[in-house]
């Protein structure tokens, strides 16, 4: 887990993005393109389409340090591979179940729809993420 | 002997705008001590020419093996990296590309953030990389011929464009003759656009008739189709004039649906019937070009648009041409309820502003539909309405306006042509809910379908215009020209690939592929039936990949380890 060097008392969030190379990859593009930051680090992940994200590699990713982990496909009826942001939303929707049984709260694992000239809107779900997370706290909290 | 995996790192400045934001020396000495690590350097414009000679020199005199380039998004320059590994004798999979500016560099505010972030992204990349084999390619033959399945006009205007551009043509027909919609004899001449389409058509038919390239099937139906783009096999049903069914099996490079459209008059959501006084458009028609006078003694004929269905435009030249006719041949005063007139389209304001000036009167409502009740004491038709413009305010005590008339024409609804549900299950394409073909989805742009290869023109997938059916035909063509113009076609095998020792056939992923290129094959020797993706149709989005609950097929540039190397241990 990342510890701010200032304040090692500080909990930085993890967040880990999976994005559709077709439209959450270019929104964050274009987020560099108008100048916008992040106000921490986050970690971008490419995916032919985000129809290809299957519930391990969200849990691995949990597993390995994320504290949250944010999934963008395209809009509705906008996919280019015609329904893989609605299997992957589906897919999702049972694992935030069993998350949730096990005390994972639903807040860290976040499914949007963005569109690629949607810069400004990328930069706004990472930071909202960013701030619910550090409400929440770590996900493994240290011994 | 064991080869020492070598792995050289290219950083990019972009001049200066990635290294002023970023401590690049930091991350040199951060990896130029990992042993697989042959060489890490920063360079200043990675994409010149001039430094990518030198960059395909490094590769070679270092003997590297694998290589990550640190540098601007790989949508813009990654076309370029590749293309250079390979001419340097690197496979395009054995390099990673790395978007240090974007993702980097430009989106973070304090150095020590973006350095860091910098690291991550590159030791991901690192790992990654180690699991990245090279990819090969495959030639295959395909057929350049194309399938159309219909003779009306759209089917007839693509056959010859095909045949222009250098592609034989099957052209399939149900019905004994060519022609479709506009074979019908009660067609009136339209001077609209100097098109006489009964005239028109005929022309189009002569020409495919005396085209050697275009093989023309009549009483003929595509009852089954197997394959993928370029290697399709049809099975049409051919009717003989004995009433025998022959069937034949073809081989074509692509499909084309001209199915059209046909006209419904639905009484249920009108809520009445057709009568003597209360007609269709096309009995309207009929009467208009018949020689009989079955317009003797009308003196008012009112038109209504707009009472079923979502879309509420006064559409098309065809309601236009019919009222002005009926105005001025025939001195009938006509008049045109609507919700909208529309005129979006070449020639239509023409006509609208004809069609006033002749003295049709147009009377718009909103949203309480006009009431139509039968006199039949008079023997003439009652239509009221709340008029949308001069409101409620004008009449006192909501008095209605009505209209009495002789006739009263009701349009109808377009729906796809019989037997267009099964065609689209035989084809395996999508449909609206009305049952044209085109699913919504905004990546589907004009004549495509959800398959490679297949694509749809004309009154099918809802057109209701002469104009963009031909269109239509035009971009098909190009397109299947596009697809089809070289004998050999040469492909990357990055595509989905299926274990079928693992495979359970439960059939997950052919009901899930979006473009229907997983199928059924026999295997002969084994006597069983395996999955079998095409590899030439298959757009590599990996939707199967995550489905298939036996983890039996793979994606070989994001296969599942290299994805959870990437993913893992962020910083």
């Amino acid at each position: 887990m990342f510890v701010d060097s200032n304040n090692k008392n500080e909990f930085i969030p993890q967040i880990i993005v999976l994005c559709c190379e077709n439209s959450a990859y270019r929104a964050a593009d274009m987020a560099a393109t108008l100048e916008l930051s992040y106000p921490e680090i986050i970690k971008i992940v490419p995916f032919p389409c985000i129809g290809r994200v299957e519930e391990r590699h969200i849990l691995h990713a949990l597993e390995n340090g994320a504290d949250g982990v944010m999934i963008l496909g395209c809009l509705e009826d906008s996919c280019k591979f015609l329904d893989g942001d609605v299997r992957t939303n589906k897919k999702l929707i049972y694992l935030k179940e069993i998350l949730l049984e096990i005390g994972i709260e639903n807040a860290r694992v976040e499914f949007h729809h963005i569109s690629p000239n949607m810069g400004a809107k990328f930069v706004e779900l990472v930071t909202k993420m960013k701030e619910n997370i550090k409400k929440l706290g770590p996900l493994f909290k240290k011994m | 002997m064991p080869q020492r995996r070598k792995i050289g790192i290219f950083l990019c400045s972009c001049g200066n705008t990635i290294s002023k934001l970023i401590n690049f020396k930091e991350i040199i000495e951060y990896f130029k001590n990992f042993k697989e690590v042959e060489l890490i350097e920063e360079n200043s414009f990675l994409c010149k020419p001039e430094t990518l000679i030198g960059f395909k020199k490094k590769i070679k005199d270092n003997d590297l093996s694998k290589i990550i380039v640190a540098a601007c998004s790989p949508q813009l320059k990654g076309t370029i990296f590749k293309k250079t590994v390979e001419e340097a004798g690197l496979n395009f999979n054995l390099l990673s590309l790395v978007n240090l500016r974007e993702q980097c560099a430009m989106v973070y505010k304090e150095k020590e953030s973006s350095t860091k972030s910098a690291i991550d992204l590159i030791y991901s990349a690192l790992r990654r990389i180690k699991l990245q084999q090279p990819i090969s390619s495959k030639t295959v033959r395909i057929k350049q011929n194309a399938l159309v399945i219909g003779g009306g006009l759209a089917g007839l205007q693509t056959a010859i464009n095909l045949s222009k551009l250098g592609h034989p043509v099957v052209l399939l027909e149900r019905e004994s003759s060519l022609g479709g919609n506009i074979n019908s004899t009660s067609l009136v001449k339209y001077n609209h656009n100097n098109i006489n389409l009964k005239e028109l058509v005929d022309k189009k038919i002569e020409e495919v008739n005396n085209n050697p390239q275009i093989e023309v099937f009549t009483q003929a139906e595509l009852i089954k189709l197997e394959g993928i783009v370029g290697n399709f096999k049809a099975t049409i049903e051919i009717k003989n004039k004995d009433t025998r069914r022959e069937r034949k099996s073809l081989n074509m490079g692509a499909i084309v649906l001209a199915t059209g459209c046909q006209s419904y008059f639905p009484s249920e959501k009108y809520g009445i019937d057709l009568s003597s006084q209360i007609i269709s458009q096309s009995q309207l028609e009929e009467l208009l070009s018949s020689k009989k006078a079955g317009l003797n003694g009308i003196n008012t004929i009112c038109f209504i648009s707009g009472i079923i269905g979502d879309d509420q435009r006064l559409k098309g030249d065809k309601l236009f041409n019919q009222a002005l006719i009926l105005t001025t041949k025939y001195k009938i005063q006509v008049y045109i309820l609507c919700k909208n007139v529309y005129v979006a389209e070449d020639g239509l304001e023409e006509l609208y502003q004809q069609a006033r000036e002749k003295g049709i009167i147009f009377l718009k409502y909103d949203q309480k539909k006009p009431e139509i009740r039968s006199k039949a004491s008079i023997n003439k038709i009652e239509v009221s309405l709340y008029d949308r413009l001069l409101g409620k305010d004008f009449y006192v005590e909501g008095k209605e306006l009505i209209i009495s008339c002789d006739l009263l024409v009701l349009e109808e609804e377009i729906i796809p042509a019989p037997g267009s549900k099964k065609l689209s299950e035989i084809l395996q394409v999508g449909c609206d809910e009305e049952g044209f073909y085109q699913q919504k989805n905004i990546s589907l742009q004009p004549v495509f379908t959800n398959r490679k290869g297949i694509f749809v023109v004309g009154a099918c997938r809802g057109l209701k215009n002469i104009i963009q059916t031909l269109d239509d035909s035009g971009m098909t063509s190009l397109e299947i020209h596009n697809l089809l113009k070289e004998k050999l076609v040469r492909y990357n095998l990055d595509r989905a690939m299926v274990d079928n020792d693992k495979c359970t056939l439960c059939l997950t992923c052919l009901r899930t592929c979006p473009h229907k290129v997983i199928q059924l094959e026999e295997d002969i020797e084994l006597n069983q039936v395996k999955i079998k993706i095409s590899d030439l149709a298959c757009e590599g989005c990996g939707i199967c990949v995550s489905q298939c609950p036996a983890n039996a097929i793979t994606l070989p540039r994001y296969k599942d380890d290299q994805i959870m190397a990437e993913i893992a241990q962020t910083i």
